[in-house]
């Protein structure tokens, strides 16, 4: 049974790849929607840092520290976790920051299946690392998952976050199959964007685990609409009409068995209301609708 | 071909679908569901004409619970006639106002008729992830007793997850002693992780649509569901051939009529 459900939105991240530029008030709206639809912490990088004022959002971010330099930035209140990626040291990092901050540490394992790599990290770790992240990842196997968590009870206070690539489509049934697992939370992006076949939808994700579970995730879901358009506006980038949770025409239905079915109890055909999301239900009048769109 | 076209809006000529079922045939799909004859008109020509190409892909097409639509499908002398069994409690009351034995009953007389008129019959559980697996037990046993020669398990919404798909086409094959068809949807981006567990814990058949075509977030995606096949079977499928097919067949879609 999922217990919780904990979001990291990367989407900031590739703010540098924007086909436009856009204003910091956009940025800040952006980021105050994707905190309250589906991101729980926002990561973010020095680039996306200087695009907007951090210190006038009210939200939790984790900080990519991709260099030395990058540590000047990272005392900022709301910069809560700092991100060490897969191959980088943490351990000349100042005390402080140590201290105050969450630390996660990135393992790529994806070319290490036999998990050393993350046995390593988990039986010997520093007394500052918070949360592993395991990147990587990119098919489901119940026996893979069962050996993480295994390997998770030799050191009970390091919690598990799931990077999930998307290369094979499968990223948001791995996290939510994670999230079933028991893992701690899930890294990802809104619309699923980013290289190498892209992350998570988180948005899909949080709509999964509250509709399939019932679970109360404590994401406000009705304003996904809103967020696609204005992703669309931020990055430049269109959302495709279909897109699962998002997709502008997900609720429109032709096909006269459905319709009839919907009309009766739109339970029916509608894994749940379109308002849920934001959206509207539409008829349409066509080639298999027959008698049942007048 | 059927379930894609069902996206709003969708609507292919009879000269559209000739074009996309040789390019399929092509391909070596197993079966087309070419469309719904009862619609009549062109949708009837369509699937008529599909039947009479020869194709080495088997000819299906969809039915409801009707000995009218049926006979359409027959007079396209289609390889395979499939009858669309609704099977959650929800859309046997809601739906069809009816309950079990009603639909027990439905689906014996069709199946009854369509082996009586030498035909062979397949039977789809729609809304299979909903309904009680006691019930789709049942009703498959009964089916195959009638002669059904496949069934198929749709998780009509999208509801399902990996762990849960495996387990229950895994108990559902372990119980029918039937070829078994696994038929996703969309709806939460799943269904291609959803249908590679389908094909591990034992379905025979997955649906797909080229380019995920479908109601709301469409069907499980040819192309998606091959990359992932190949990776976790180790298989070396011909992706390469299918996304080329994919982009003949959606400009087929885009094609002005």
């Amino acid at each position: 049974m999922i217990k919780q459900i904990k979001t990291i939105d990367m989407s900031l991240l590739y703010l540098y790849k924007r086909k436009r530029q856009v204003s910091p008030d956009m940025i800040k709206k952006y980021i105050k929607l994707l905190n309250k639809t589906c991101a729980d912490i926002l990561e973010i990088n020095t680039y996306a840092l200087s695009l907007f004022d951090i210190s006038k959002v009210k939200a939790e971010f984790a900080l990519r520290i991709e260099n030395e330099k990058d540590l000047l930035k990272a005392s900022e209140k709301n910069i809560t976790h700092l991100i060490c990626p897969s191959g980088n040291l943490y351990i000349n990092w100042p005390l402080s920051l140590l201290e105050e901050k969450k630390i996660i540490f990135e393992t790529d394992i994806k070319s290490n299946k036999n998990l050393e790599l993350f046995n390593s990290c988990i039986t010997k770790p520093s007394e500052h690392i918070d949360i592993i992240r395991i990147k990587g990842i990119a098919t489901f196997s119940r026996k893979y998952f069962e050996r993480l968590l295994e390997l998770k009870k030799l050191n009970p206070r390091i919690n598990i976050d799931l990077c999930a690539g998307n290369k094979y489509y499968c990223a948001t049934a791995l996290s939510y199959e994670a999230c079933k697992y028991g893992f701690y939370s899930i890294s990802g992006t809104f619309t699923g964007f980013g290289p190498l076949g892209g992350h998570t939808p988180i948005e899909e994700l949080i709509m999964a685990v509250s509709v399939i579970d019932n679970i109360a995730t404590g994401h406000d879901t009705k304003y996904f609409s809103q967020l696609a358009k204005l992703y669309e506006q931020v990055f430049g980038s269109p959302v495709s009409s279909f897109k699962p949770v998002i997709g502008n025409k997900i609720f429109e239905c032709e096909s006269g068995i459905h319709v009839d079915g919907i009309t009766k109890d739109c339970k029916t055909y509608e894994p749940y209301p379109p308002e849920i999301v934001g959206l509207k239900r539409k008829f349409i009048r066509g080639k298999h609708s027959k008698k049942a769109v007048q | 071909m059927r379930d894609g076209e069902q996206r709003p809006g969708l609507a292919l000529s009879i000269e559209q679908k000739l074009e996309i079922a040789l390019i399929m045939d092509d391909l070596g799909i197993f079966q087309i569901e070419a469309g719904t004859p009862a619609m009549g008109g062109d949708e009837m020509a369509a699937v008529c004409k599909i039947s009479k190409l020869g194709l080495s892909s088997r000819i299906s097409a969809w039915n409801r619970m009707k000995r009218e639509d049926i006979m359409c499908s027959m007079d396209c002398g289609v390889d395979i006639i499939h009858i669309s069994v609704p099977s959650s409690d929800l859309h046997i009351n809601k739906k069809l106002g009816k309950d079990r034995p009603w639909i027990e009953g439905h689906m014996i007389a069709c199946i009854k008729f369509i082996v009586e008129n030498k035909f062979k019959a397949s039977v789809g559980f729609e809304d299979a992830s909903r309904a009680d697996i006691s019930f789709l037990k049942h009703l498959a046993s009964s089916a195959r007793d009638e002669g059904a020669e496949m069934i198929r398990y749709a998780d009509t919404l999208g509801i399902l997850t990996p762990a849960k798909s495996e387990n229950i086409i895994g108990t559902l094959k372990r119980s029918i002693n039937a070829p078994l068809q696994f038929h996703g949807h969309n709806d939460f981006g799943m269904a291609a992780a959803n249908s590679l567990a389908a094909a591990k814990g034992g379905a025979d058949y997955i649906d797909c649509t080229f380019g995920g075509l479908g109601e709301r977030s469409g069907n499980c995606n040819i192309i998606h569901f091959m990359k992932s096949y190949s990776k976790v079977f180790g298989i070396n499928a011909p992706v390469e051939g299918f996304i080329n097919a994919e982009k003949k067949i959606l400009d087929i879609f885009m094609k002005p009529k």
